[in-house]
């Protein structure tokens, strides 16, 4: 097994990661907003590359679709590094308990690259780039990896997994503590239910008062078929549509790029309105 | 249980209901208990008995069927609201809310929504938005796809429940409603 990671890190070696990086897409200019946010949430299907040139061909897709709106947070979906799943030696494993070791093996070099690569583009793009691989959640901004709540033009973000959305009391300290946007990469099921979904990010934007942004992978992932929805929430009165959406993917799988300006000063006159002390004295009869 | 959210639906008929919870202004009758509210108070009567009780703002019933929390309010519901009343052992919550616009409506639905699956207690509510009254009714992983979204509708509903007590505690297990 050390020979595949040894392999591995020769395919996703660092002349490999500097000619690739230079080949990101550029975003053009813009000017920020006061009290508003740009953010950009991607679903993609998943489809496993060879190599960082596989890679970051794949990311720059996505990367133009958002080059004219030029976001402050990027959010790709969780276990990002799995896209790497083609590249040699990797593919040469059939499926079975080798192949489940080999990918833990290799998963550190996996996860490693990918963050490389995402933080170049916090960089290039002076944003921050928020995303999940098979070691975990991270975060980067302007080339510098984050803590899992940091500020974008100070405003806080909290980076969550998808387990902590429906913990109320956790959220609420949140807000407490002035977080207004929380952020989970997502990865899709096979078993997907709408309500199930609806009730992680979008419930708990109606219930506690925060901008949610919730990626996504979908598609056909080792044999399975993965379903999701990736949005952006907000809570019903400062939506367009009351629903509780700014924005949202139609379909449960494919890829897109979500683009949604988020208006701070209302989330925050929303959340003042609500924030009436409430006694909460049951009598009893 | 047998529960009317709402008024009497059948003109004709009296079905033998246990619980009526209408707004105040919408009498019923043929029932055995009463839970009648508004966003300023409630009554709840035994009928053939001396039994009333009135209440307001956030109250607990003593009820043949358990504790049920009664919540009256003019203003957004907040979802701690509905988790004290589970903390104070209520089986069921009720809530009684005028509405000053659709977007309070739409989110005090979502909030008891997700309030009643997160905190595993069911929820109705009665809202009334510019004289319209519109019920809901969550029950955790109850109806088609075990979302817990039993009944939202402006119409009345007659729910058929069964009321059951486990070791994990009391459980719900909706039969059937019909919409009147």
């Amino acid at each position: 097994m050390g020979l595949s990671r040894f392999l591995l890190s020769l395919s996703l070696s660092r002349k490999q990661l500097q000619i690739w990086l230079r080949q990101l897409e550029q975003p053009f200019p813009s000017k920020k907003v006061k009290g508003a946010i740009k953010a950009a949430v991607v679903q993609m299907d998943y489809i496993p590359v060879s190599g960082i040139g596989g890679f970051v061909t794949l990311i720059n897709h996505f990367l133009v679709k958002m080059r004219d709106f030029s976001p402050q947070i990027i959010v790709f979906p969780h276990l990002m590094d799995t896209i790497f799943y083609r590249t040699f030696p990797i593919f040469l494993f059939s499926r079975g308990k080798r192949y489940a070791r080999m990918l833990k093996e290799c998963s550190v070099t996996t996860s490693r690259t990918c963050e490389k690569v995402m933080a170049e583009i916090s960089k290039v793009w002076h944003c921050s780039v928020i995303f999940g691989t098979t070691q975990g959640l991270f975060v980067y901004n302007e080339g510098v990896r984050q803590e899992s709540i940091f500020e974008v033009q100070d405003y806080k973000v909290a980076v969550l997994p998808k387990r902590l959305l429906t913990n109320s009391w956790k959220l609420k300290q949140l807000v407490d503590d002035s977080v207004r946007i929380v952020s989970a990469p997502g990865f899709g099921l096979s078993d997907y239910r709408e309500w199930d979904d609806r009730f992680h990010m979008w419930a708990h934007s109606q219930m506690i008062g925060f901008y949610g942004l919730w990626s996504a992978m979908s598609g056909k992932f080792l044999g399975r078929d993965l379903k999701a929805r990736a949005s952006v929430t907000a809570p019903i009165p400062i939506t367009n549509s009351l629903d509780g959406y700014i924005v949202k993917n139609n379909s449960l799988n494919g890829d897109t790029v979500l683009l949604a300006e988020l208006d701070m000063f209302k989330l925050e006159s929303f959340i003042q309105a609500r924030n009436v002390p409430v006694t909460y004295n049951f009598k009893g009869h | 249980m047998r529960l009317l959210l709402g008024k009497q639906i059948v003109l004709k008929e009296f079905y033998h209901t246990d619980l009526v919870v209408s707004w105040i202004e919408e009498p019923v009758s043929g029932a055995s208990t009463y839970l009648i509210g508004n966003d300023k108070g409630f009554m709840y009567i035994v009928a053939n008995s001396d039994e009333i009780h009135y209440g307001n703002d956030f109250d607990l019933l003593n009820t043949p069927f358990g504790k049920v929390a009664v919540i009256c309010s003019s203003k957004g519901i907040h979802w701690e609201l509905i988790y004290n009343s589970k903390k104070s052992d209520a089986l069921l919550t009720i809530i009684f809310q005028r509405a000053a616009n659709i977007s309070d409506v739409l989110l005090t639905k979502a909030i008891c929504w997700g309030t009643s699956r997160e905190f595993n207690i069911p929820v109705a509510l009665l809202t009334n938005h510019a004289e319209h009254l519109q019920y809901q009714f969550c029950v955790p992983n109850q109806d088609r796809e075990q979302s817990g979204l039993v009944y939202d509708s402006t119409a009345s509903c007659m729910i058929d429940m069964d009321v059951s007590k486990t070791e994990s505690g009391i459980f719900f297990s909706v039969k059937s409603f019909a919409e009147g």
